[in-house]
């Protein structure tokens, strides 16, 4: 099949918003090639990559035809090293990634996704999270604004698993970061934390489909965008409760500024609940800084330009609050704090 | 004051036997009426398009009008998307055009059939005692258009009606004497090809209700259709035009019911409003179509567009429902507001039991400037069935300072339902404030306990707090409706404990 008819688009109901068959080119760099994605200290994880057992066919991801292998990362006694494991994504193409957490460990893994080229990327990533393991997930995406970028994680979530995910989105040309949280177990924690900056012609789709089966998971999730000039920010998210859940405490916010005419936001938070005692809620809210906070900075003779950075600084800050490593943390800020200097010309 | 107590005493009555009834049978409507009908012949294409308008004494353009929308629909395939699930429907195995054997067009109540009034009476629509109650003092006044599949069988208060200048009546006699209007506002709000069951009721459509209302008036009294499915065997395609002139009003109330048969009838109806400049239009719906039996056989297919275009500077519309009948409910009253501060209100209360399935919602689309709505969606679900709220929020970059506030709230009583939120929210200016909350939770154990604790049944207990839930929208309700869906609450609930 050409690769141009696997790509989704928006007839599809969970693309209406992010039409990727529309912003691809046959001769995009990366579409019918793999990427080799940097990994740090691929030995001391037992890293390799490991050949497909067939050939790719009906129901298999994107890119399993388009690579020879998967990536595979292994955590457990002799590989809990307690140092967080790096990888970057800065080639155009395809890559496939296994991560597996046995029962007990921890991981704190941080995913870069900067190409700085046009072209085209997709990546496939697959965790295992073993019974009470800890997975600590660190996403900075910031792609050439020419770049389409798919991104697609499968979380298998055991007994007592934990996840903490931080990501953080300057879009690219057209992307799309999808997590797909699969709770296996009972007690699973999650806590599912991201915000999109976007400016010039951007787009950033933060996607998330989370189906619990089993009793007593706790999730709280919050998504913080911020959209300038001709920028789209799209939040999908789903909480998909099973019979068997009962007792699922789970609470899900998108909140977006726009900050100008032409910026664009669109939003589906979704629940779909089949258990009867749980507590379920999701929150959406779209506007601009609020005029009355801008008015008194500015009394106190703080610029424009600065006020309104402050105020977004604070809106976006708080989806990072809870984050342990603080180097990490204040490296994100840096990062949003660059990016509003340059929007707003503080 | 006689007079009054006299009225009071009539509501009362009806309460009562209302309440008797629920004891006897879970669906009072359900019941069957032996009406000589006649029928065009079963299913559906071009020569019974043609025999169900030539029946009617159309005029060419209307006929046109269908055959184009038919051979449209031919091309449509059904909508998929919705959280329902029904067997695959059969379009050529129903009959799409039943009637009620009559001689001549009943000039008033006097002309109808005795038995179709009966039948209304059945309901707790007495049409008659309403017309006698006319000249007393202080009575709550409805005019009411009763559509039996598929015709009107009478519009009452025509008259008192027409001197404040208000038109209400039948939509086939629309045609034939304000057939200006007609041709002007019909399919200017729900294009022909809007969807698949809407480009049918285009082809199909048989009767309903045509409201005018002219400048600068308020309607003296609330209007209301009251629609019947009788006939086995049938679809019911009726559609509904509303028209709000200039600062005008009108209260508009909408009933259906049909009888428990073990068969699905289809119902798929249009309803289009449209109101300009500072006019109001307020359009409250019980709806009550047979839901099929406890097992999941029988019962009604709900597939029903709605939609109102706020035209004019500050115009305003309110839908409000309660939905507790329908075995599929698939229907999304919207609001188009274009013209600049009008307003778009949806309070809806769902109730789903046994084997029902709802997928109900709106759709807010600001268009003009310092647009507002506001939507607030209670969903209940019991037994076996699901019930989802689905949702459009849009702000055109030109509708500046848009705003919304959507609340949706799911129960679920029971472990073998389910309750879902499907929201969509599109904004394109930054000076729209949007903002939307759901909740999804059981009936509070602490609540019920205390209840019980002094002395409810925990039946009566489930049913106190649900309508605590669903007060919101149960006092957006017109007095007479609130009542009733009061009582619909508990019918729809009963059994759903224990």
């Amino acid at each position: 099949m050409p690769v141009l008819k696997q790509l989704p688009h928006r007839r599809m109901e969970a693309w209406k918003w992010t039409d990727v068959r529309r912003a691809v080119q046959e001769s995009d760099p990366g579409l019918l090639q793999e990427a080799t994605p940097k990994i740090s200290d691929l030995e001391d994880w037992d890293g390799f990559k490991k050949p497909y057992a067939g050939p790719a066919g009906d129901g298999c991801r994107l890119s399993m035809f388009h690579t020879d292998g998967t990536w595979r990362i292994s955590v457990n006694e002799h590989t809990d090293l307690k140092k967080p494991l790096e990888i970057t994504y800065a080639q155009p193409g395809h890559s496939s990634l296994e991560v597996n957490i046995d029962d007990g460990h921890s991981l704190i893994l941080i995913e870069h996704y900067n190409c700085s080229e046009k072209g085209f990327s997709n990546i496939d990533i697959d965790i295992d999270l073993g019974e009470e393991s800890e997975l600590t997930r660190i996403i900075i995406h910031n792609d050439d604004s020419d770049h389409t970028r798919l991104q697609t994680s499968r979380i298998f979530a055991q007994n007592g698993a934990k996840l903490n995910q931080y990501m953080l989105s300057f879009g690219g040309g057209m992307s799309r970061l999808e997590t797909r949280l699969y709770g296996e177990g009972e007690g699973i924690i999650a806590h599912m934390n991201g915000a999109y900056l976007l400016s010039g012609n951007r787009h950033a789709d933060l996607t998330s489909f989370t189906k619990l089966d089993h009793p007593n998971c706790l999730i709280r999730q919050s998504v913080k965008g911020v959209v300038t000039d001709k920028a789209k920010g799209v939040f999908q998210g789903k909480f998909h409760v099973e019979r068997d859940a009962q007792h699922t405490d789970a609470e899900m916010r998108h909140d977006a500024l726009m900050l100008s005419d032409r910026a664009e936001i669109r939003s589906k938070p979704e629940l779909e609940i089949y258990a009867d005692d749980v507590a379920c809620a999701h929150g959406n809210t779209i506007g601009a800084l609020d005029d009355n906070a801008l008015f008194y900075m500015r009394q106190r003779g703080i610029p424009m330009a600065q006020a309104k950075a402050l105020l977004t600084e604070a809106f976006v800050a708080s989806v990072f609050d809870d984050m342990e490593d603080d180097a990490m943390k204040a490296s994100l800020m840096t990062q949003i704090s660059e990016w509003l200097e340059t929007s707003y010309g503080v | 004051m006689t007079n009054e107590v006299k009225v009071k005493d009539s509501i009362d009555a009806s309460t009562v036997e209302g309440v008797r009834s629920l004891e006897a049978d879970k669906y009072k409507y359900g019941f069957d009426s032996d009406i000589e009908q006649e029928f065009a012949p079963k299913g559906l294409n071009e020569d019974i398009v043609r025999f169900i308008s030539a029946k009617k004494e159309e005029p060419e353009w209307l006929l046109e009008w269908r055959l184009e929308a038919y051979r449209r629909w031919l091309t449509l395939e059904e909508p998929t998307w919705a959280m329902v699930d029904y067997p695959e429907i059969d379009f050529q195995d129903m009959y799409y055009y039943a009637s009620p054997v009559k001689k001549e067009g009943p000039k008033s109540l006097d002309e109808v059939d005795p038995e179709i009034l009966e039948i209304y009476n059945k309901l707790g629509i007495s049409l008659k005692e309403q017309e006698v109650l006319a000249g007393v003092e202080g009575a709550p006044k409805v005019a009411v258009d009763a559509v039996f599949d598929s015709v009107s069988v009478v519009t009452t208060f025509k008259d008192e009606l027409a001197k404040h200048g208000v038109i209400f009546c039948s939509f086939s006699e629309a045609v034939k004497d304000h057939p200006e209007l007609v041709r002007k506002y019909m399919g200017s709000v729900v294009p022909v090809t809007d969807n698949y069951y809407a480009t049918l009721n285009n082809a199909v459509f048989s009767d309903g209700s045509f409201v005018y209302i002219p400048p600068g008036v308020r309607c003296p009294m609330e209007l209301s259709t009251y629609f019947r499915m009788n006939a086995q065997g049938t679809g019911q395609f009726e559609r509904t035009l509303i028209i709000a002139d200039k600062g005008s009003y009108v209260s508009y109330l909408e009933g259906c019911t049909a009888p428990m048969r073990d068969e699905n009838q289809l119902h798929a109806a249009i309803v289009e409003i449209i109101v300009h400049d500072d006019a109001e239009v307020k359009y409250s719906t019980v709806q009550n179509w047979w839901p099929g039996d406890s097992e999941g056989n029988g019962g009604v297919y709900n597939f029903v567009t709605k939609r109102a275009d706020c035209r004019g500077k500050n115009s305003k519309v309110s839908w409000t429902q309660v939905e507790t009948g329908s075995a599929v409910t698939w229907k999304y009253p919207s609001c188009i507001l274009r013209g600049d501060d009008s307003q778009g209100e949806f309070y809806s209360i769902a109730i789903t039991n046994g084997h029902q399935q709802a997928d109900t919602g709106t759709k807010m689309i600001h268009l003009g400037k310092n647009t507002k709505s506001r939507v607030i969606s209670k969903g209940i679900s019991a037994g076996k069935s699901n019930s989802t709220y689905r949702g459009l929020v849009s702000a055109h970059r030109k509708a500046t300072g848009a705003r919304n506030f959507t609340q949706c709230d799911s129960l679920l009583i029971g472990n073998d339902c389910g309750a879902h939120t499907v929201p969509y929210i599109e904004s394109d200016t930054p000076t729209a404030q949007f903002e939307h909350e759901a909740t999804t939770s059981k009936l509070s154990d602490d609540q019920l306990f205390y209840c019980r604790q002094r002395g409810l049944s925990e039946e009566d207990a489930v049913a106190l707090l649900v309508n605590g839930f669903c007060r919101e929208v149960l006092q957006e309700l017109p007095m007479e409706f609130a009542v009733e869906a009061q009582k619909l609450v508990a019918i729809s609930l009963e059994g759903s404990v224990g």
